[in-house]
This record gives structure tokens, C-alpha cells and sequence, in this order.
């Protein structure tokens, strides 16, 4: 089991998906933090060395990433909606926000966009 | 008429349905947006059993479908399928033993007389020939009571040469590159593994990279070799396994070998230790394998011993390289730079070691010893299509049967296509000018010819596989069949099993 | 038309031939003309059909005897009503084949002893060389050239041996007598293949039987091919071939079967073999779990709406997809890692007697031996 950035992993996961359980991390931000400490795309996480746990740490803890990435995406909606804009109102609506057709196919916008958007 | 209430009385009588209304911010947040007020919508009925379906749900009768019970529940332990893939099974009980079948030996891999028949390969060596993984999981081992291979023309031609590069004539010494390439199933990995068994043969000492694709498929791990090169990049993992493949093939030989040179960089080696435990030091600990790789190298390709460790010199056998699946190493590995640059595969220190044997040594040849570098394009390993080491493939065999580079007949790339300038670089070697260093040729693999064919057929005959009579018809069938006798299809026909009417 | 190409031979082989009997000349026709000046020693094959020429088997002599004589009444009758007919339609036509077609020079020289001295020395060259010259005039091959080819050695051979009897060529050495022999044995060779009477466009006699699976539609063995379909998901015949050839190859190195003496294999070669012909040995235990018999079931037989089973005999296909099927399904229930070796493992079960699919085979024969009473009856119409 190895610590990265607090969270618990098996030894038997690849670094890769381990990295991308994170919010706000996908396949491109892993495969770049890979290549940055130079770890190759199918390392497990128990074959890591120290220091390239630490360094990652170390660099995911300076990205925007879980809650705060989190908080962010709701202040923008929130900002939206307070000056008034079409984006904001469609948010608040429960409505596609980006020129969608609303005749049909909206289920997505209605389960989840409103202020208080779940992430 | 005037109205008997003043404005201020109005707006009084406007504050009181508000009492009986419900709040402004009970009904939404959003009601600023909406043109009609939203105190006048509709209140909504209470929801019954029928408005609990969803939005745009199916309102049928919903009966469950029953779930496949998946009886396999627990998959397979962790790596036993890949162990399956990979394995190797090199004898079938059930088949017969061919009586009088000679074996690879030093006589029988130079006898001319012996061409198109199938020789087995000695059952001590095989060990030797696992450990340095030159046998492939599908190229049909398993259905012969013991491996054997077929006595080819090229193969008996490259017999001659060791034996000559081992001999006491004067070729003795001489260095052979050759890049192998031929058409799919002509039998190329085959003719690395009976370079192989010649090498073991011989005693000389065989470095393998079987799957050459796997240095560069970024499954193996990387570090950036020194800070002064950063763009150099060294593969610890590989190379242990390396050094690993080298030390339990070629016990016998660097066992008897010493340490004789100065190795600063690489403290634990240690004057008089035998070769064979300088490379242990790189399997036991990966970070240092490439330097012990590095100073394993410098002993094999010592021709004295440096002064004061003179006593511990033996002069050095020669040195036989193969690797297979060329092709792999001539574009972008997968592995990414720090900036997220793909990184060129000939900036792997691993790959450009062995590429740059292709070329001409400085002062002395690349193996001061002599020895082999036979380079295969498998196709096995679904390797990548690269223009330009096709042109460059071209350029190799023109430039050893003496055409200019200058010259309008030398094969250049066409315009406007994407070249890549460092596979050229790396595959123009010019004619060396050390007398015993051979240049740099290619060789091209085809079909068997029919007197060839016959006795490998003859071998599936006599093995209990063919049942048919071998003449010249039949030969001549399967030889055509065969695409001109190309040795894998060969093989094919020949465990089909034709049934009479 | 066989004495019009033994006539040619003569001709050619023979100059004296040529020159007594200029008539023939009107029965031939100009491709054949070339047909005869073409031939020389490089361009000799053996062709499929080399019975063309002498179907009847008849030997060289007897053959040119009959070239000798004349062509038929209205052949030549026709032939030279062309000619004259071509000289009176147009003045500038020639009206003999010789002038049609213009005179060999080496002819004209082979008959004038006089032009011969003074005829360019690669002339001179060309005629002590000998008739066999290497120019070729043509490449192509044509029927029944070999034939004619050894003919004209024949010929020649025997006049340069009677110009040695006479004492006017001393030329007649020892290689002359070997390529008589030579010439003699290739004579024996053509009579033999004429008396072995090919068919016409074969080349090699054709084989007894015809291996079935030699056909490409049915290269698969018919068991091998009903299995590989119905091992068959989703329309992949390639992976279920793929399939299919790792279970034969398990099948080839798998040890021989300890057979279960209650449930035997059906006879057949035994057990120590069975792994060589991999094909035999899956035919073999499939045969030996077919079921003869299915059960139909059919209502209103015994009265009432209960449904009764009816065994209904099967072909021997039918019968063969029913054991493929119970194999497939048995072997679903085993651990192996792939498929293939899941499929084989329950094939050597079925071999060795310990599968379940031995057990649903007496199943249904039970059942089939209880309602074989109802066999034939119709069902009662309501």
C-alpha cells in the first residue's frame, strides 16, 4: 500500500489509473505527470521509488485538483448566474447551457445542472 | 372620481395577501428570471403512485429480466495467462522419434552433404538456448519429439563463417554484420536461433535481444542516464535482464574469464572476480546495470590486459549479437520525454549501443575478437512500417555491392516523403577500414529450395505428422503451396492432415 | 492430323527428302512451314499431351511411311486452285509458297555446291555446324514438338550413318554413337507414353483418388469443419478456427487415452496411436457419444393434453451436431484459461469415460427406450 497525496493505494494498481482516481485528473494530466518524473505508462504503484512518490505528491498538491477544483466549478456557476447571464439562467433552469436543441435529449442537463451543481 | 383611499392605503392593502400567498422564497431562487409570476404557477398536484415514474420512463410493466449467473466467477490467478501465452513446450511424447537424426554439432553445421536435412539441436544446449529466449511460442516446437531445425543453404553458409571466425585460417577474428530481413514465416528467427546454437557451439558469447519492440513499448522503466546527457535515456530493468540472459547462457565461458581492466566507475568490480559474477552485480542491483553492462562489454572486447593485471588475462572468445524485430527501433519509442516529447528510440542508451556496432570501429573493429551482429526485421511482433528504413534497407545492400552514394543508381527516398534523418544515420556505415571488419550487408531470407523442402517434409514423415508418400509431386505441391517453399507455410502444410475420400 | 507433322519431321531431318519430293510442299500451309524450320535443339518441352501425334502407336517408321504418302484428292486439288487462283487476281502476288514466303539462303546453299564456297563465312560457319543451328525461330512452344524433335535426330542419325558406310564422311565418331543410344532410349520414352495413353491435357498421370479435402471448399475434414462452426460466437469462423487447430494440437500431444472399459471409444486403431492422426481421434469420440436417437415431444398421443417423448432416429450429421454440442456445453463447466484447451480437456474426457456427456447420452436412450411404444402412432384429432 502506498501513500499518494494521502489517499491509500494498492501495490497492484498502475500509477496512471491511481492518478486519475483523483478529481479534476484524466488520462492527458496523468500521462504528462508521468513522462514529467520520467515513470513509464504501465508502472504499478508498488514499483515506484520513494522519491517519485514524494515528487508526485509533492506536484499534485500544488495542481487545483478534489475540493477546491470542486469549489471552483461551483463559484463560476454561481458567478454565472449572479451577473446575469444566459449561461447562469440555463444553469439555474436545470437547461443545456451550450446552444443544445431542448426538444429532447436534455436528461443529462436536467439531472444535473442547477446552482448547487453536484460533482 | 376620487378615490376615498389615498395611495398609502393601497400599498397597505397590497402587503396583505402576502400572508395567505406562499413566500417569494419558498418557490425558487430562479423566479427573478421568469416573465410570469411565479406565485400564480400552478401548485403541484401531490404526486400518486403513477407520477413516481420518472421523466420519459417507460410506464409498462417492468419485470425484471433475469441476470446471466455467470458460473466462472474467479478469473484466472494473476499472470498464469500470460504465463500460458508465453509458454514453450518443446517435445510431443506422442510423436515419433526420428532414428538416425543427426545433431547440431561442429562437423554436422558445416556439412555441405547434410543440406535439406532436419538436425536436432542437443539437449544440453537447450537450457542455454531458453535462457537467452530464442525460441518463440509459435513457431511450433511442441509437436516434434525434440527440437530440430533445417540445414538450409543460409544456414550452412553462416556455419562456414563461424567456423572460420573461430578457426585458426585467416579469417580468424573477421566480423560479420548482417541485417536479416525476408518475407513473413521465411524462417529469419529461426536462422537467429541456429546462429545461436552455433555460437554455444563454438564457446563464443551471445548477448540476445529477443523482443526488441519491448525496449521501446514503454513497458519497462526509465531514468534519464546522467545529468550532463539529459536526453540520453538508460533502461535499468532491460538491462539486467540483459545481463541475466548473458550469465546463465554463457556460464560456462565467462566463468572462466577475469576481470583484467580498470573500472572506475563501477567500484564493486573487483580485479580477478570472473566475468560471470561482474554481470550478477547488474542483475542483483538494476540502478547499476548499465554501467556493469558498460564494463562487462569493455572485458569482452579487451584484446590485453591493461599493466599489473596481466595474470588474470585469458584472450576472449568472439562475441555473437542478435536482435529481433529491427524495425522497432528505427521511429519514436512510447516513452515521453519530461517536456512530454516522444523520445526517439535511438536515444535510448540500450538501443543506441547496439546500433552503433553496425558501424565501423575507430582504430579497431567494433569486436577486436571477431564475432557476429545479425540483426533481424521480425514480423512477429507486429512491428511498425517505417519508410525510411525500408530506403535505408536499400541503401545498405547497394552500398555492399559497391554503388556510389553519389551516384543517380543509389536508392534515395522520395521526394516529399517524411524521412527520418537518423535511421540513414544509423545504417550508413562505409566501408570499414579495419581489414578483419566486415561491411555492413543484408541478407535476404526466401523460400527454401525443393531438395530442402523435401527433407523437412521427409522430417514431418518420418516424425509420424505426415502420412503420405514424400515424392516429387508432393514435394512440388506443397513447395508451390508454400508460396516457393517459404519455410512456415511449409511447416503448416505439413501438420495438415489431408484426408483421403 | 498426325502424318502432316511426321511429314515435316522427314522433311526437315532429311535435305534429300526435301528436294525429291517438292510436291508435298502444296499440301502444307505456311504455319506449318515455319512450325518445321522452328525447331531446333534449345527449344525442345516436353508437352502435356504428348500422345498427339501418334495416337494409334504407331512406330517411327511406319509412321513416316505413311507422311510419305500423298495428301488427299481434294486437299491438293485445293490447295492448287489457290495458287493459281492468287495468280490470276493480282500480277505482283507470287504464286508458288517458295516465292510467297521467300527461299531459306541456307537452303539454296545446302543444294549449290558452288555458292557454298563463296557464301559469307558465317554461312559457312552455320552449315559445317549442321542443321541444328542455335537460332531459334520462334519461342513458343508447340504441341508434339518433342516428338517431332526426336524424329529428326533419328533421321539424322541414320543418314549420317549411311554416309559413313559409303566411306564419304569420316566424321562419324564415337559421340555420334552416343547420341544414337541417346536418341534410342528418348524413342523408347515416347512409345512408352504413347502406349500409356494420357488423357489429353495431362501432364503427370492423374492420381487414383483425389484426396476430397484436396477441393479448397472442402479442405476441412466434414467432422473438423460441422465442429469448428458450431464452436463458431458471433460469426468469427477465424477465431474459431484458430480454436480448432490449438484442440487438434492438444489432441496431438495430449497422452494417450486410458480407455474406461464400461464406456468405450467405438473400435477403431488403438489408444497409442490415436494421437497422431488428430482428426481420427476426434471423429472417433464423437462418434462415440452421438446419440442414435432424439426425443420429440408430442402431444395428445397418450390421451389427454400430456405430451409424450417420441424417439426419432438421425442422420449421421444430426447426430454428430447433437454430441459437438453436449461437448461445448460440458466443457463451458471446466476452469481452463481459454477455450480451446477447455473444449480439449473435455474431449479427452469424453475419451478416458469420465464426462458428463456420456451420462446425457444413457439419459436419452432411456428415455427413448420407454416411449418407443408411441413410435409411428399419429396424434388423435380432436
Amino acid at each position: 500500500m502506498v501513500f499518494i497525496l494521502g489517499v491509500n493505494f494498492p501495490e497492484r494498481n498502475l500509477v496512471k489509473k491511481a492518478l486519475q482516481s483523483f478529481f479534476g485528473i484524466g488520462n492527458d494530466t496523468s500521462a504528462r505527470l508521468l513522462a514529467r518524473f520520467h515513470i513509464h505508462p504501465t508502472c504499478k504503484v508498488g514499483e515506484l521509488a520513494n522519491k517519485q512518490v514524494l515528487d508526485l505528491t509533492a506536484a499534485l498538491s500544488d495542481m487545483k485538483i478534489e475540493n477546491d477544483l470542486r469549489r471552483q466549478i461551483l463559484e463560476d456557476i454561481k458567478r454565472l448566474k449572479e451577473t446575469g447571464t444566459i449561461r447562469g439562467r440555463r444553469h439555474a433552469l436545470g437547461l443545456p447551457v451550450r446552444g443544445q436543441r431542448t426538444r429532447t435529449q436534455i436528461k443529462t442537463a436536467i439531472k444535473l445542472n442547477r446552482i448547487e451543481r453536484r460533482l | 372620481m376620487v378615490s376615498p383611499l389615498c395611495w398609502g392605503c393601497l400599498t397597505l392593502l397590497r402587503q396583505a395577501p402576502r400572508t395567505i400567498l406562499p413566500s417569494p422564497t419558498a418557490v425558487s431562487q430562479a423566479a427573478a428570471f421568469h416573465t410570469s409570476a411565479a406565485i400564480y404557477a400552478r401548485v403541484p398536484a401531490p404526486r400518486g403512485r403513477d407520477s413516481a415514474v420518472g421523466y420519459r420512463r417507460s410506464t409498462s410493466a417492468n419485470i425484471k429480466k433475469k441476470r446471466k449467473v455467470s458460473e466462472r466467477a474467479r478469473p484466472p490467478p494473476v499472470g498464469e495467462r500470460k504465463a500460458l501465452r508465453k509458454r514453450i513446450v518443446l517435445s510431443n511424447p506422442n510423436a515419433l522419434e526420428v532414428e538416425g537424426m543427426p545433431e547440431l554439432s561442429e562437423e554436422t553445421m558445416v556439412d555441405s552433404r547434410l543440406r535439406g536435412t532436419v538436425v536436432g539441436l542437443p539437449v544440453p544446449m537447450l537450457d542455454q538456448l531458453r535462457a537467452v529466449q530464442a525460441f518463440k511460442p509459435k513457431q511450433g516446437w511442441s509437436i516434434f519429439r525434440r527440437p530440430g531445425t533445417v540445414l538450409r543453404r543460409e544456414t550452412l553458409e553462416m556455419g562456414r563463417l563461424f567456423e572460420n571466425i573461430s578457426g585458426e585460417g585467416e579469417d580468424r577474428g573477421v566480423v560479420i554484420k548482417r541485417i536479416i530481413s525476408g518475407q513473413r514465416k521465411s524462417g529469419k528467427s529461426v536462422h537467429l536461433l541456429q546462429a545461436m546454437a552455433m555460437g554455444f557451439i563454438k564457446k563464443w558469447v551471445v548477448f540476445t535481444v529477443p523482443e526488441a519492440g519491448e525496449l521501446v513499448s514503454a513497458t519497462n522503466s526509465y531514468a534519464p542516464l546522467s545529468d550532463e546527457n539529459p536526453h540520453l535515456y538508460v533502461q535499468n530493468e532491460a538491462t539486467a535482464a540483459l545481463l541475466s540472459r548473458t550469465a546463465a547462457a554463457n556460464k560456462a565461458v565467462l566463468s572462466k574469464l577475469r576481470v583484467s581492466q580498470h573500472h572506475p566507475t563501477l567500484s564493486a568490480a573487483k580485479p580477478g572476480m570472473t566475468l560471470e559474477d561482474l554481470a550478477k552485480i547488474g542483475v542483483q542491483d538494476p540502478a547499476s546495470a548499465w554501467t556493469v553492462f558498460q564494463a562487462l562489454w569493455l572485458e569482452l572486447t579487451s584484446t590485453s590486459a591493461v599493466p599489473g593485471l596481466e595474470k588474470n588475462f585469458t584472450p576472449r572468445p568472439p562475441i555473437l549479437v542478435t536482435v529481433d524485430g529491427l524495425a522497432h527501433w528505427m521511429t519514436h519509442s512510447k516513452y515521453r520525454s519530461a517536456q512530454f516529447e516522444p523520445i526517439h528510440a535511438h536515444d535510448l542508451v540500450f538501443v543506441r549501443h547496439f546500433l552503433s556496432l553496425l558501424k565501423p570501429g575507430q582504430d579497431k573493429p567494433t569486436l577486436p575478437n571477431g564475432g557476429a551482429l545479425l540483426y533481424a526485421t521480425s514480423t512477429t511482433t507486429n512491428p511498425p512500417s517505417v519508410y525510411s528504413f525500408d530506403v535505408a534497407l536499400k541503401q545498405v545492400a547497394a552500398r555492399h555491392a559497391g554503388v556510389d552514394p553519389s551516384s543517380p543508381e543509389f536508392p534515395q527516398p522520395e521526394a516529399y516523403s517524411k524521412t527520418d534523418p537518423r535511421v540513414f544515420e544509423a545504417l550508413s556505415s562505409p566501408k570499414p577500414t579495419a581489414a578483419k571488419e566486415g561491411m555492413l550487408e543484408h541478407q535476404v531470407l526466401g523460400g527454401v529450395t525443393r531438395d530442402e523442402a523435401r527433407g523437412f517434409l521427409e522430417y514431418f514423415a518420418r516424425s509420424g505428422l505426415l502420412r503420405e508418400t514424400i515424392n516429387d509431386e508432393l514435394v512440388g505441391e506443397k513447395w508451390t503451396l508454400a508460396g516457393g517453399g517459404v519455410i512456415g507455410e511449409l511447416e503448416r502444410l505439413g501438420r495438415r492432415v489431408r484426408v483421403a475420400a | 492430323m498426325p502424318p502432316l507433322l511426321n511429314l515435316f519431321a522427314a522433311r526437315t531431318a532429311v535435305p534429300a527428302l526435301r528436294q525429291s519430293a517438292p510436291r508435298h510442299c502444296l499440301a502444307s500451309t505456311k504455319a506449318h512451314r515455319v512450325h518445321a524450320h522452328g525447331i531446333t535443339g534449345q527449344q525442345r518441352r516436353w508437352n502435356s499431351n504428348s500422345d498427339y501425334s501418334r495416337p494409334d502407336g504407331k512406330t517411327p517408321e511406319e509412321a513416316q511411311r505413311a507422311a510419305e504418302s500423298m495428301p488427299h484428292v481434294s486437299e491438293e486439288a485445293a490447295e492448287i486452285n489457290k495458287i493459281i487462283d492468287k495468280e490470276k487476281w493480282c500480277d505482283g502476288v507470287p504464286s508458288s509458297p517458295e516465292l510467297e514466303q521467300g527461299t531459306m539462303v541456307s537452303e539454296i546453299l545446302s543444294r549449290d555446291k558452288e555458292a557454298q564456297k563463296h557464301a559469307p563465312k558465317v554461312f559457312q560457319d552455320q552449315l559445317k555446324k549442321g542443321p541444328s543451328g542455335s537460332r531459334s525461330f520462334s519461342t513458343s512452344a508447340r504441341p508434339g514438338q518433342g516428338e517431332v524433335e526426336a524424329q529428326k535426330d533419328a533421321q539424322k542419325e541414320s543418314s549420317s550413318a549411311s554416309a559413313s558406310g559409303s566411306g564419304s564422311g569420316s566424321d562419324a565418331t564415337s559421340e555420334d554413337r552416343a547420341s544414337a543410344a541417346l536418341v534410342q532410349s528418348m524413342i523408347t520414352q515416347v512409345t512408352q507414353e504413347a502406349t500409356a495413353m494420357l488423357p489429353p491435357g495431362l501432364k503427370f498421370p492423374a492420381p487414383e483418388s483425389l484426396p476430397r479435402t484436396e477441393h479448397y471448399r472442402k479442405r476441412y475434414e466434414s467432422v473438423v469443419d460441422q465442429f469448428t462452426k458450431l464452436m463458431m460466437r458471433d460469426g468469427k469462423l477465424s477465431v474459431a478456427q484458430k480454436n480448432m487447430s490449438q484442440i487438434l494440437d492438444h489432441l496431438r500431444s495430449a497422452p494417450p487415452p486410458n480407455q474406461n472399459p464400461r464406456r468405450r471409444l467405438l473400435p477403431g486403431p488403438p489408444a497409442p496411436q490415436l494421437p497422431l492422426n488428430p482428426i481420427a481421434y476426434l471423429t472417433l469420440i464423437i462418434d462415440s457419444v452421438a446419440p442414435l436417437i432424439k426425443l420429440r415431444n408430442i402431444k395428445g398421443l397418450a390421451g389427454g393434453g400430456a405430451s409424450v417423448a417420441v424417439p426419432v432416429p438421425l442422420a449421421e450429421r444430426q447426430r454428430r451436431r447433437a454430441a459437438i454440442r453436449w461437448i461445448i456445453d460440458a466443457s463451458d463447466r471446466r476452469r481452463d484459461t481459454y477455450f480451446a484447451t477447455r473444449v480439449a480437456n473435455e474431449l479427452l474426457a469424453v475419451a478416458e469415460g469420465r464426462s458428463g456427456v456420456w451420462e446425457k447420452k444413457e439419459a436419452v436412450y432411456k428415455l427413448g427406450i420407454a416411449g418407443r411404444a408411441m413410435v409411428g402412432r399419429k396424434p388423435r384429432k380432436k
